[in-house]
């Protein structure tokens, strides 16, 4: 066997290379990401992402970089440079893979992208995608995009037209794809789309924000990981991170390049024309700030302020060694060993809430997510894998997003414990997880202990769902449904998954099961393996398994609001009705250790609240939800939002809302 | 009648839409001495919504107007010539006035209609070059995933780009009617030129009953005893009927590099960001160096060294190009030229004839920009324009604005229709009316939709700058509570004046102006 080195040393830039151009930030500017070694062809292409360089505004095919080239790999990459599209291509790859490498670290497990869509013979498939394409080179706009649809990357250039010539060269070409934070930022888009691909749907205000808002917070987060230059930016603000740094800034050159006098984005503040300030956080903002770019930067304002909060405390007692008690900090420079331990602990709080950030992921409901939802995802992974929260990072997390006015619905009061989803009492799944379901579930985990090749373990994993007769595989669904094509427990089921199980989903517009004809249809979007350590050495064993249901809704405008009705397989919706598909989705968090299930996290399909217990068990549409996704897709909200209804059915649906600073100059 | 007018009474009419109508009938006493039409029209509107508007303005000037004023050729200020055609053929005009750039035979009009008609062919060919594009690669291609959807989207969207091409180039309805009739293909970028060097700029717009804004400009040219074009810089006085009123031409530049016409939004000149901004920037003319490397179609930004040929880009080719990759090519994605010929509509915006009239006796002055963006403001203070006023015997740019108590607001109240450097903050005048022609629910998606209009910052300056003293065509007084704060504190006599001078018809919204 070959002895590979551990990694692959690219240099790069930090920032962009606008930042290059700053006297103070020169030196930092220029670092050498590491990334985990993988054998690579030109392009560079790996066992995750295809690099190809094609840029068909200028007919032009720009020759692939090989990294395995002597002379690259002695100078560890190609020198950072604007006028080498072969450097734009290893850049490009750098980001990618560092981010990607973000994700498995605190998933757990191996990333995969979301399928391909296909129609083979009439029926939909699901077809496996080995690797992401990036194209640096695609467009010749202020944009990049993810497509969803090619599940590909793609990258513009353009030229600048800055406010003025003092910020960034008027005319002169800018590339999105030598942008760590673009990068980083559009990865994490097809990253979080290959988990949970429904995130896609403009159900809330909060869904497409929240794909938004996530990103940049990992392109923030990732700025941390660079100690030369956490070392720089603290020494420059004496420590305090809450005032203007570039760690907190996106896109720096974005935003100048495009007329505005700052970052495209900040965590923390930003100019208002005359001068930098800091954000205040208003429990008003929730309610009011619609735009999706505006609503995502309150997660991100949020989640960084618990980062700031878990820095100040966690350093607070650096300072009072360095000051004699006091805290107070002496004028003029910090020692440099005082910078390099405060650099040290803002590495590590960033990684630590990037991990707890990301983990969460896996917490959260299939469809429909919104920012509450996501903070009790945060709390509940992150107290299931760490016990003791000794540096209280989970108040901080809550208290930042309280002063924003995101509280979760149907908890009773804000603390870590009612945050926490609450454990299903055994008595509520033991019919139908148990030693049975158990036992196909830990040969499903036995099957997978020892694969490592993507592609294989996403067809075991579609196998174990769908069934294999050859391999002699039942498939879960047949776990969900007896030999007559009838659900088993549905009561059971109904209750844990706010999905239809029972007959009445014919008349709630759901579709019917195609395998099991008399049984409604419930489709497994995935079943994952989730082994992690905490840092007490538990070691949790969980399969985390997401359902999802369908059905065709007509809205019927009443006023300013609509009432709504399911249309019944086969049928159409009234002439003078706006329809649409509204969807259920549920996690489920299943303990292989003891048969538990942890946790149900659930947006019903029906409305649990309405439930009559008395004898009939009537169930009716989540109006509630309902008339959510009716306001964002055709009424009031939608303008506010800031892109077209149904973006969903939008070629490009992410395409059009990073679209944002579209002016034209090209007179 | 003998003596200067006393008064001018200025009415906006509502033209069912977004849009211009405006007449002003100059009085001496109270006989309407002269009268006088600036524009008619509405975006999509009707003949239903435009004929009360025409008859009422026929009726008022008894069938003869003496000046008739078309500012600029867009749908909004021009398609009622055409709608109410039958109501205007009724009408008499003794003059027609338009601006220079609709001159042809003006020299530079010529440069400028060439320069534009080279951008618009330049268009043209890209959208040609990229329908053909998309067609050889619809070809090549089957029914691969996702890409149906891709290109019908793409399709439609070069559609929707060529049919406002055609607009601009000023295709007339009969030549398409022919066209269709003979089976012959559109026009080529060639004989699409020669078409816009006669043809004006015209709008991108709905055919209104088969008649292009080509067509309704040809007919305000053909519909005045004599027909005049204008030249900013110019004070006319003493016109028959119009005594003691100065007219004094501001725009539009005239710059045969378009250096100001080309300037459509002027962050600088925006109210939507003028909080935000200090330095003046310099204009690009006056830039010692011009830097940047301009991106050229089908170059590439690299040398030519880094990129693939011969056997390489064959091979390249195989795979990239082969079925399994055809989902997953992006061909297409930098196709789509959509915001370029939105901003040659701005472009248009820009050749608006600007104008102010002044009352002699008092210095009173009316400020009438039809729909100038910020270049064509800003230009009303090059020497050439505000010394060549005085000169003329008249006041220059600055003195102008200082004292304009009556403001037209340009471009339908649009963020960058109004200056603020060098226009509304220069209006010093303590009893300013500000008339709006807008209708809120009218304005079309492309300008940004009703959300944008009017734009909020320019809506508040003006509502503090009048004193609440705002009129648009829809609502009348605004009932803004600004606007009522303000008003509330208005002395009882200015308040009095106001009240009685400003009168709601059954069509148009109505202002006297007291020249004495």
């Amino acid at each position: 066997m070959k002895n590979n080195p551990p990694f692959r040393k690219l240099q790069g830039f930090a920032f962009d290379p606008i930042t290059s151009l700053d006297l103070d930030t020169a030196d930092i500017n220029r670092i050498t990401y590491k990334v985990p070694w993988e054998d690579l062809q030109p392009g560079p292409e790996g066992k995750y992402i295809r690099v190809i360089d094609r840029d068909p505004a200028s007919n032009a095919i720009y020759k692939p970089v090989d990294l395995n080239a002597p002379h690259i790999l002695a100078t560890d990459g190609l020198t950072p440079s604007e006028a080498n599209p072969q450097f734009h291509q290893q850049m490009v790859y750098a980001v990618v893979m560092t981010t990607i490498k973000n994700f498995e670290k605190a998933l757990g497990r191996q990333v995969t992208w979301s399928p391909a869509e296909k129609i083979v013979e009439g029926k939909k498939v699901y077809e496996y995608v080995d690797k992401l394409l990036v194209y640096p080179h695609a467009l010749r706009e202020q944009n990049a995009y993810y497509s969803p649809d090619r599940k590909a990357l793609l990258f513009g250039y353009y030229n600048a037209t800055p406010a003025n010539a003092s910020l960034c060269l008027p005319g002169g070409i800018v590339y999105g794809c030598l942008s760590h934070d673009i990068v980083a930022h559009e990865t994490t888009h097809a990253l979080l789309d290959g988990m949970y691909s429904r995130f896609m749907e403009t159900t809330h205000p909060d869904v497409p924000a929240f794909h938004e808002g996530f990103a940049d917070l990992v392109a923030l987060l990732q700025h941390f990981m660079y100690p030369e230059i956490v070392r720089n930016q603290i020494r420059k603000v004496r420590g305090d991170l809450d005032s203007e740094t570039l760690l907190s800034q996106l896109a720096v050159e974005f935003g100048l390049s495009t007329g505005d006098y700052g970052a495209l984005r900040s965590g923390i503040g930003r100019y208002n024309g005359k001068e930098w300030v800091r954000y205040a956080p208003n429990t008003t903002d929730y309610d009011t700030v619609m735009e999706c770019h505006s609503r995502g930067s309150l997660l991100v304002a949020a989640v960084f302020d618990a980062f700031l909060a878990i820095y100040k405390n966690r350093t607070a007692d650096l300072l009072r060694i360095a000051t004699g008690g006091t805290g107070v900090l002496p004028q003029g420079e910090l020692h440099p060993d005082l910078v390099n331990r405060l650099a040290q602990e803002a590495c590590k709080s960033a990684s630590h809430v990037l991990n707890m950030c990301i983990r969460a992921l896996d917490y959260c409901p299939p469809v429909d997510i919104n920012f509450g939802d996501y903070l009790r995802a945060l709390i509940t992974a992150d107290k299931e894998l760490v016990a003791d929260d000794d540096q209280n990072y989970r108040v901080a997390f809550i208290n930042a997003f309280r002063k924003r006015g995101i509280f979760p619905e149907g908890v009773p009061n804000l603390s870590v414990e009612t945050l926490c989803y609450q454990t299903v009492p055994d008595t509520a799944y033991k019919d139908w997880f148990n030693e049975h379901t158990g036992e196909f579930l830990r040969e499903f985990k036995g099957q997978l202990s020892y694969v490592t090749d993507r592609k294989k373990i996403f067809d075991i994993t579609a196998a174990f769902i769908r069934g294999d007769k050859e391999k002699n595989i039942k498939g879960l669904h047949s776990y969900l449904f007896d030999t007559d094509g009838r659900a088993v427990n549905h009561t059971v089921m109904e209750n844990l998954t706010g999905l239809v199980f029972s007959d009445q989903y014919k008349d709630l517009g759901i579709g019917q099961s195609r395998t099991y004809k008399k049984g409604p249809a419930i489709e497994i979007h995935s079943l994952r393996i989730h082994s992690r350590t905490g840092p007490d050495g538990n070691l949790q064993n969980q399969i985390i398994m997401t359902l999802a249901q369908r059905c065709r809704v007509a809205a019927i405008k009443n006023g300013g609001t609509a009432t709504f009705a399911p249309i019944p397989t086969g049928k159409k919706a009234p002439n003078d009705a706006d329809s649409f598909t509204f969807r259920g989705g549920c996690t489920l968090i299943l303990n292989l250790d003891n048969l538990s299930l942890q946790h149900a996290i659930s947006k019903p399909i029906f409305d649990p609240a309405a439930l009559t217990q008395r004898g009939t068990r009537k169930l009716r549409l989540n109006t509630r939800r309902l008339q959510m996704q009716y306001r964002c897709g055709y009424g009031d909200l939608m303008d506010d939002m800031g892109f077209a209804p149904n973006y969903q059915d939008q070629v490009e649906p992410l395409a059009c809302i990073h679209n944002l600073k579209n002016k034209n100059n090209d007179w | 009648m003998t003596g200067n007018v006393d008064n001018i009474k200025i009415r906006m009419y509502n033209t069912g839409s977004v849009g211009d109508c405006i007449l002003l009938l100059f009085c001496k006493d109270t006989d309407i001495s002269f009268s006088m039409l600036i524009d008619c029209g509405g975006i999509k509107t009707s003949a239903d919504a435009i004929n009360p508007c025409v008859s009422d303005i026929a009726a008022t000037c008894k069938h003869q107007l003496d000046l008739l004023i078309v500012t600029h050729q867009h749908e909004d200020h021009i398609s009622g010539f055409n709608l109410a055609r039958a109501l205007f053929d009724q009408i008499t005009v003794k003059e027609t006035w338009m601006s220079w750039v609709e001159d042809p035979t003006d020299p530079i009009a010529g440069v400028v209609k060439d320069k534009f008609g080279k951008r618009l062919r330049q268009l043209q060919e890209q959208t040609e070059r990229a329908q053909a594009h998309l067609q050889r690669y619809a070809k090549q291609t089957s029914d691969a995933l996702g890409f149906g959807k891709r290109y019908a989207q793409h399709q439609a969207s070069l559609d929707a780009i060529k049919e406002q091409l055609e607009f601009e180039a000023g295709d007339t309805a009969s030549d398409r009617g022919a066209r269709a009739a003979n089976g012959t293909p559109a026009p080529t970028a060639k004989n699409a030129a020669a078409k816009t060097a006669r043809a004006a700029t015209a709008a991108a717009s709905t055919v209104t009953k088969g008649l292009t804004n080509n067509d309704a400009m040809e007919y305000v040219r053909k519909k005045g005893r004599t027909i005049a074009y204008r030249l900013p810089g110019e004070v006319i006085k003493n016109l028959p009927g119009a005594e003691g009123i100065k007219f004094y031409i501001l725009g539009p530049p005239r710059d045969p590099d378009l250096s100001f016409l080309k300037i459509e939004m002027d962050t600088d000149e925006m109210y939507q960001l003028a909080l935000g901004t200090v330095p003046t920037p310099v204009p690009p003319t006056q830039r010692l160096t011009a830097s940047g490397i301009t991106l050229r179609p089908q170059s590439s930004p690299f040398d030519a060294g880094h990129q693939l040929s011969g056997k390489e880009e064959a091979a390249f080719w195989r795979q990239y190009g082969s079925d399994e990759m055809k989902w997953r090519q992006i061909e297409l994605d930098w196709v789509g030229t959509g915001d370029v010929s939105l901003a040659l509509t701005r472009f248009v915006n820009n050749t608006s004839l600007a104008m102010a009239l002044e009352f002699e006796d008092s210095g009173r002055v009316v400020l009438l920009p039809a729909d100038a963006q910020s270049g064509n403001w800003m230009s009303w203070h090059k020497p050439d324009v505000s010394d060549t006023l005085k000169t003329n015997g008249g006041k220059d740019t600055n003195e102008l604005l200082a004292a304009t108590v009556f403001y037209k607001v340009g471009h339908h109240g649009s963020h960058n229709g109004t200056a603020s450097h060098s226009g509304l903050d220069l209006v010093t005048s303590p009893s300013l009316v500000a008339f709006m022609p807008l209708v809120q629910d009218k304005v079309p998606l492309a300008w940004g939709g009703a959300a944008n209009f009017p734009a909020e910052q320019l809506y508040g300056a003006l509502i503090e700058k009048t004193k609440g003293r705002v009129v648009r065509t829809d609502v009348g007084l605004i009932d803004d509570p600004r606007a009522q704060r303000l008003r509330g504190l208005l002395p009882a006599a200015d308040i009095n004046a106001f009240t009685n001078a400003f009168r709601k018809g059954s069509c148009y919204v109505e202002y006297t102006i007291n020249g004495k």
